[in-house]
């Protein structure tokens, strides 16, 4: 019986009369309230807010749950993009700049940055190529701020110098680490390694080149030490049976290194061979100078080398150290050959060392020959003197190689025939 | 559900863009619907007219003036603006002493206020029988069997529980056919 009036209580809305609207009113009466609300609207239409954001995302989802949860996650989530990408946006403006330049600050902010979340979540493998990638950088920004000479460039490099020392240093001290914890990854590590640091050195061989004055051999070391200690680890962990390589693998490994070392010893003599060159014009330049030493007035004039002597000293020692390399690195490949894997990474140790040693010492030579250069041409363009003929001034720049003296310096005026 | 969007769709238009045409449409939607929930209550075609107008203007002004407040459903909110106008309506009789306030209450047993109506003889039985409820019992036999609201809706309308509603439509039916049985 419920049915039935149930019924009849939904039939009344299908009959017309008084319980229904008259379908003319209805429409008359739209038509006047539209009339009226139209009045209302303001022709200026209502500008973006973010309030009808919510309101349209109310259409679809409840808006209690708009307002309490989607609003503040998405508020969360735009404030964060947008904070981000702002950061982004200035970090990637600044990612080209050099040290010196203005930018350059917040590109090592970020990079300091960076390097702090990866110590926090990342690994130490992870934390080590990120240090070797930034040392890279370091090297790139060095070689570009040398190329394009601007104001200070010198000083800059140094700077930049600096950092990349500290970026190798750590680098090495997370490598050595993973070795302790993991060493199941020290190959992936080496790799990297020994990739970054081929770049470095190709970047400071450059700047070397462009300007002398800028001292990189203290960066090579570290690089080649790095380079070097990290394949070291490698061979160790294997022959300890905690890195899975192969022979050929690990053999290409520590013969990359040996043609890493070769290559920087021929680099090394073709300096040696151009301070010699230097030398050599040095000495023609005070063979044919007419003028002579006035103590009042010329008392710079206290480093002009004994040419001859210098040049023999310098050949002679070089040549017996890049003999002496050449001969090392055969041995190290020899020992590669029959597996003496350790042995041969001692060598290639060794070679460099000695390797690093000629290099200070060609251009610490370098330096005294330049300087002796430039004052010779100095005392030619502001004196027109006399010279005297058989007095000698000491000098003060001597230089060792191992236990060899290469330059023995003295100042000789001799009488010109 | 597609309703449901459309209105929204609709309500956000008019809260955003105070779009007229927008509102006109949920106009449509809704004015037979508020007509007979004002009518059964005010039992005048004119009353029932002019009150079914103001009711919509009075909820454009609303969406209008209060953009900050969120409105869940147009519905629920069109319905408390017609109840409370109603109510309104009823005062200001009273006011005037051409119906007493207790009206409210009563005004279901007050045969003498029935117009007549063109209808079928049963559904003209039933509609005096609804009548005879009591106020609340009538609010929500309508609202739930004659405009075809939810009872969730018609909880919302009326400010009370679903569990109430229920309880109220059940009790309801019983006493109309129990009005039946005496009517036999």
């Amino acid at each position: 019986m419920s049915r039935e009036i149930i019924e009849k209580i939904k039939q009344m809305k299908n009959y017309n009369g008084q319980i229904n609207p008259d379908q003319v009113w209805i429409a008359k009466n739209r038509e006047q309230m539209m009339t009226q609300i139209k009045n209302t609207v303001p022709e200026i239409k209502p500008k973006f807010n973010f309030k009808m954001v919510w309101q349209a995302i109310g259409i679809f989802i409840p808006n209690k749950i708009v307002y309490n949860v989607v609003r503040p996650l998405v508020v969360f989530i735009l404030v964060g993009t947008l904070t981000t990408s702002g950061w982004i946006a200035s970090v990637s403006a600044t990612q080209n700049s050099l040290p010196g330049e203005l930018g350059y600050s917040v590109k090592r902010a970020t990079e300091k940055t960076q390097v702090v979340v990866a110590s926090i979540i990342s690994t130490e493998e992870v934390e080590a190529q990120i240090h070797m990638d930034l040392a890279s950088k370091r090297a790139k920004e060095i070689k570009q701020v040398v190329v394009e000479n601007k104001n200070n460039f010198i000083k800059n490099a140094q700077v930049a110098m600096v950092d990349l020392e500290k970026s190798i240093q750590t680098a090495e001290k997370k490598i050595k680490s993973v070795g302790e914890t993991k060493p199941e990854k020290v190959l992936e590590v080496s790799k990297n390694v020994t990739e970054k640091a081929k770049e470095i050195k190709e970047n400071l061989k450059n700047v070397e080149v462009q300007n002398n004055e800028i001292d990189i051999n203290k960066v090579q070391k570290i690089t080649n030490e790095i380079s070097i200690g990290t394949v070291e680890l490698v061979v160790k962990k294997k022959e300890e049976g905690k890195v899975i390589i192969s022979e050929e693998e690990v053999k290409k490994l520590v013969s990359d290194q040996i043609e890493s070392i070769s290559s920087d010893a021929n680099i090394v003599q073709q300096k040696a061979e151009i301070v010699v060159d230097q030398i050599v014009a040095v000495e023609s330049l005070q063979t044919t100078s007419t003028t002579e030493v006035a103590t009042s007035g010329l008392s710079m004039l206290e480093n002009t080398v004994s040419t001859k002597s210098l040049v023999e000293g310098t050949s002679k020692t070089v040549a017996d150290n890049i003999q002496q390399t050449e001969k090392s690195l055969t041995e190290a490949k020899t020992l590669v050959e029959n597996n003496h894997l350790l042995e041969a990474i001692q060598k290639v140790k060794e070679v460099t060392q000695v390797n690093q040693e000629i290099a200070q010492a060609v251009k610490e030579t370098q330096k005294a020959v330049i300087e002796v250069q430039s004052q010779i041409n100095q005392q030619n363009l502001i004196v027109n003197t006399t010279t005297n003929i058989g007095s000698t001034i000491p000098v003060s720049t001597t230089t060792n190689i191992g236990s060899t003296t290469l330059v023995s310096t003295t100042i000789k005026i001799e009488e010109k025939n | 559900m597609k309703r449901k969007i459309n209105e929204k769709i609709l309500l956000y238009k008019i809260k955003t863009k105070k779009d007229p045409e927008a509102f006109g449409q949920l106009y449509d939607l809704y004015i037979e619907k508020i007509y007979r929930f004002i009518y059964f209550k005010v039992n005048s075609k004119e009353e029932s007219e002019d009150l079914t107008s103001a009711v919509f203007l009075k909820v454009w002004s609303y969406l209008i003036e209060h953009k900050e407040k969120e409105v869940d459903s147009f519905s629920g909110l069109v319905y408390k603006i017609a109840r409370n106008i109603v109510i309104d309506f009823y005062r200001s009789k009273a006011v005037h002493k051409e119906y007493p306030i207790d009206i409210l209450e009563e005004i279901g047993e007050d045969d003498h206020n029935l117009y007549k109506i063109e209808m079928n003889q049963e559904v003209e039985k039933i509609m005096k029988d609804i009548k005879k409820l009591k106020y609340e019992y009538q609010e929500v036999i309508t609202l739930k069997y004659v405009d075809d609201l939810e009872v969730s809706k018609i909880a919302e309308i009326l400010d009370r529980s679903q569990t109430n509603i229920r309880v109220i439509m059940h009790r309801a039916i019983k006493k109309l056919k129990s009005f039946q049985e005496n009517n036999k």
